[in-house]
Parts: structure tokens; sequence; C-alpha cells
């Protein structure tokens, strides 16, 4: 980092190589928008690079920092995204919710984003942290400044919201199987 | 570890018993290996499996390019709207600009009422003021103790 720092690319394409698929993965798990994934990915990298002097070596891994910049601008765009459905300029629909018909697998996948999308923020960014980014819960709380008991009862109540949602999918045994109609 | 404590866990560290905490481990594969856990440790594998493969991570077809590019001098600015210039940033502005103008104003230009506050003080006091010129120190105490409200009866 301190060769960021020092305006060195050749270091901070390194950080890109290291960081910015997983980085681009969670903004897409969170904001279920390719788009708005992309643009959180390169605004998260843009940061780090012209705030590079304000990171404190000591204090967080450069990766939580990384993802608690890539978190904060997720939220931002929930808000933008709401503000938007707010003033009548965008609709909820996305390609989520495009109701083409498709195989009972698509059908299945675009329950589960929608289920994911549903959850409350917090509880979505501990799931999507812990349960698809592979985090431990103790740096998954550093990265969302919050207690690990608190991470921990995040996971735990987005696990369950998201299993009663799908709950009906679990019972259809062609769902269950994997198999089309 | 009951079956109960040991399905609630999962739902707190995941399918994975290897990434459990050590202190849990142990307990978590006695509790696995009876019929219960074992059945409650499939569902939750199937569980996360079926989250996984509907969230896959997408493709970074040429974003990494992209970035370095905006790294360049001169380079444009390629970021969204949404991103480079937060709506509440300028609407705090707006709103905040005015209060620090009435501010500043307030303290640098004292108000006519202020003026005509200091002119009657002036003709109200001065009075008092002469007599304590005049009556010496004594006098001087006493009257300006009943003038901040205090009593002589103390």
């Amino acid at each position: 980092m301190h060769r960021i720092r020092a305006r060195d690319r050749g270091a901070f394409g390194l950080l890109l190589d290291r960081h910015l698929a997983g980085i681009q993965a969670y903004a897409f798990r969170m904001t279920d928008n390719r788009a708005d994934a992309e643009d959180i990915a390169q605004e998260t990298f843009l940061r780090v690079w012209s705030r590079a002097r304000t990171f404190r070596p000591g204090r967080v891994r450069v990766s939580t920092w990384l993802y608690r910049i890539a978190h904060n601008l997720c939220v931002d765009a929930f808000r933008r995204r709401r503000e938007a459905v707010e003033d009548g300029l965008e609709t909820l629909a996305d390609e989520r919710y495009s109701g083409l018909p498709g195989s009972i697998e698509e059908e299945r996948r675009a329950a589960v984003r929608a289920a994911v999308a549903e959850l409350p923020e917090r509880q979505r960014a501990a799931v999507v942290l812990c349960q698809l980014q592979g985090w431990s819960n103790r740096d998954a709380a550093v990265a969302l400044e919050v207690s690990v008991d608190a991470l921990e009862s995040l996971v735990a109540r987005g696990r369950r919201a998201l299993r009663v949602r799908l709950e009906a999918f679990r019972e259809d045994p062609l769902v269950a199987d994997g198999s089309t109609r | 570890m009951t079956i109960d404590e040991f399905i609630r866990y999962l739902d707190v560290h995941g399918a994975d018993l290897d990434r459990w905490p050590p202190e849990l481990g142990g307990a978590a594969r006695v509790a696995a290996a009876t019929a219960e856990g074992r059945s409650a440790l499939e569902a939750a594998r199937a569980f996360e499996a079926l989250v996984a493969e509907s969230l896959p991570a997408p493709p970074a077809l040429g974003l990494q390019a992209r970035i370095l590019a905006c790294l360049e001098p001169g380079a444009g600015p390629a970021r969204p709207a949404w991103l480079a210039a937060p709506r509440w940033r300028s609407l705090a502005a707006v709103a905040v600009a005015p209060l620090a103008l009435g501010f500043v104003l307030g303290f640098a230009w004292p108000s006519e009422e202020d003026a005509f506050e200091d002119a009657v003080s002036v003709l109200a006091f001065s009075s008092v003021f002469e007599e304590e010129l005049a009556a010496g120190d004594g006098a001087s105490e006493a009257t300006a103790a009943t003038a901040d409200g205090e009593s002589d009866e103390e």
C-alpha cells in the first residue's frame, strides 16, 4: 500500500489483480445489477488511488478497507435507486424481473436473487460477505463496522429469512433436483 | 452440543464445518454424525449451493483496463454522476451557505436594536455613574450591587 501511496501504478495493478474480481462480485451480489457493480468496483479503486494517503496500515487490512468503501458505495446505490423510484424516474424492474419465460432453473435463480435483494441492507451484506465471499465472521464484522456478535446475528437472521422465502422452491422436487420442465 | 444448538450454529457459521471456530468444531462434528445433524447439514449445504449458483461472480471484462485508463493524466471523468457528486452534498451546501452567511453578517454588523439598547443604557445609568464619581468608593459599591439586582439586605 505504501507503493500505491507513492503513486506506483504497478502496485496499483497488483491490487487490481488481487481484489477487483472480489469487489465486483460483492457489488453485483449486493445490487443485483451488473452496470452498478462495475461502476462501484471502478469507483472503489479510484478512491483507493486518490485517498491512499488516508489509509492507516496498522488499523485495518487493505482488503477490509476496500470492502468498506465498496459497501458504502453500494449503500449510496440503494439510496439513489430508492430516490429514483420515488421520483418516478426508474422502476424496480430490471433483468431480474423481466418476466421473460425461461427454464425452471432460470426462474429459481431469479427467485433467489429477488430474495437476496429483499433482505435488509445489513443482513444482505453479512450474508454476501460470509456465505458467498467466504469471509470469516470476524473480518466481515470489521468491514461492516459492527461487533462480531452483531454480525453473527445479521448472518443468522439473513439466512433464516432467505430460507423462508425460498421454502417453496426447496419443496418442489423438480426444483430441488435442478431439472427442467 | 445439542441438535438444536447445532442447527442454530449452522445459521451463524455456515455449512462448512472447517470454517467454524475451533472451539465448536469438535462438538459440531459429533452433532453432524447423528441422523438429525446430518440431515440439517445437508439441507444447509443445499441451501448455500442454491444461493451461490444464483449469484455467480460476474466476469470483469475490460474493467481493469478501464480503471487504469482513468489514472492517465488528462483522462476525462469516467465516473457516473451519482458516484462522483453525491446529491446530498450539494443539497447540504445549499442549505448551510445562507446560515453561515447570516452568522457572519450578524456578528460583523451590530443591529439597530443593539445600538438602541446601548443608547438607552447610557441614558439610564449616566446619572448613577455621576453619583458614584461624586460619592466615592463606598457608595459606588452599594450602587453597583443594586444595579446588578442584588439586595442591600444581605
